[in-house]
């Protein structure tokens, strides 16, 4: 049995499900952020979201927390994802192949830890102000 | 029985740019990868900028204002667009991935037409969808600018 390709179907498998995820949510949110003022024509309920009393909404609100939490780890993931495809092609020995999945792994996780860090510390109100 | 080795990568990232007959889905590929790579330097810059909401109303209104200034609002528009043609062609990359849009196993008839003709309608229905999903983020930027 070959293990490493079941693990590249495995990682494969994820990707697709991460895009799929990400397809949602980010099309929510790009649909919130950049077309607001078209949603305003269908709704005058959707005021400018940001505006400092909206970003506080937001940041109270743990369904938002819990979709941006989700959003970011799918993102990376999917993103992450591509960019190893995308490099592997240029250096595709299995050790570079290697050296390249850590890389992409250490940035998923420093960009993600950043990213939560701050979607946590706004909901639970640690920010000292 | 003695294998025989794989030819060496030889068009490696350039192949991208011209790696034989070039069909407007090899550069729709092209378009899918640059869009990606755009929305995650995008997501990388993203997740540092909305983190001035943790030093209160003013460093958030400082940061919206200072967007405003280096016209930082039309690069996110780049960025809405590289979305809806990322998202889009995704959509169709994952029907043809399962199999779906690629017509019926026929007999080899001259004139030939392969899999890749029989599925161009979905990819043009799609580019179709991404340029009204543009063109409504562009009235967006000009009709009501944050």
């Amino acid at each position: 049995m070959n293990t490493g390709n079941l693990r590249g179907t495995r990682y494969w498998a994820a990707n697709l499900v991460a895009a799929l995820i990400v397809l949602v949510l980010l099309g929510l949110h790009l649909g919130m952020f950049h077309l607001d003022g078209l949603l305003r024509q269908i709704t005058s309920a959707w005021s400018r979201p940001m505006t400092w009393n909206r970003v506080v909404e937001r940041g109270e609100s743990g369904w938002f927390t819990a979709s941006y939490v989700l959003l970011l780890g799918m993102a990376l993931f999917h993103g992450l994802y591509g960019v190893h495809t995308i490099l592997t092609e240029r250096w595709c020995s299995p050790r570079a192949s290697a050296r390249i999945a850590t890389g992409c792994w250490l940035v998923g996780i420093a960009l993600f830890a950043v990213g939560t860090a701050t979607v946590l510390v706004f909901h639970f109100g640690l920010t000292g102000e | 029985m003695e294998s025989i080795p794989s030819p060496p990568n030889r068009l490696g990232l350039l192949g991208w740019l011209g790696g034989g007959r070039r069909g407007i889905e090899a550069y729709v590929f092209l378009c899918q990868r640059v869009s990606g790579v755009v929305l995650l330097l995008y997501l990388s810059i993203h997740v540092f900028l909305t983190g001035a909401r943790l030093f209160g109303p003013e460093a958030w209104d400082r940061l919206c204002k200072m967007t405003h200034l280096f016209g930082y609002h039309y690069f996110e528009y780049l960025v809405f667009a590289a979305f809806a043609f990322h998202a889009f062609n995704g959509i169709r990359l994952v029907i043809i991935e399962f199999g779906f849009g690629l017509g019926r196993p026929e007999r080899p008839v001259y004139p030939y037409r392969g899999s890749t003709h029989k599925q161009r309608p979905l990819m043009i229905a799609m580019m179709v969808l991404t340029a009204v999903l543009i063109a409504a983020g562009g009235f967006e930027l000009v009709r009501f600018p944050h």
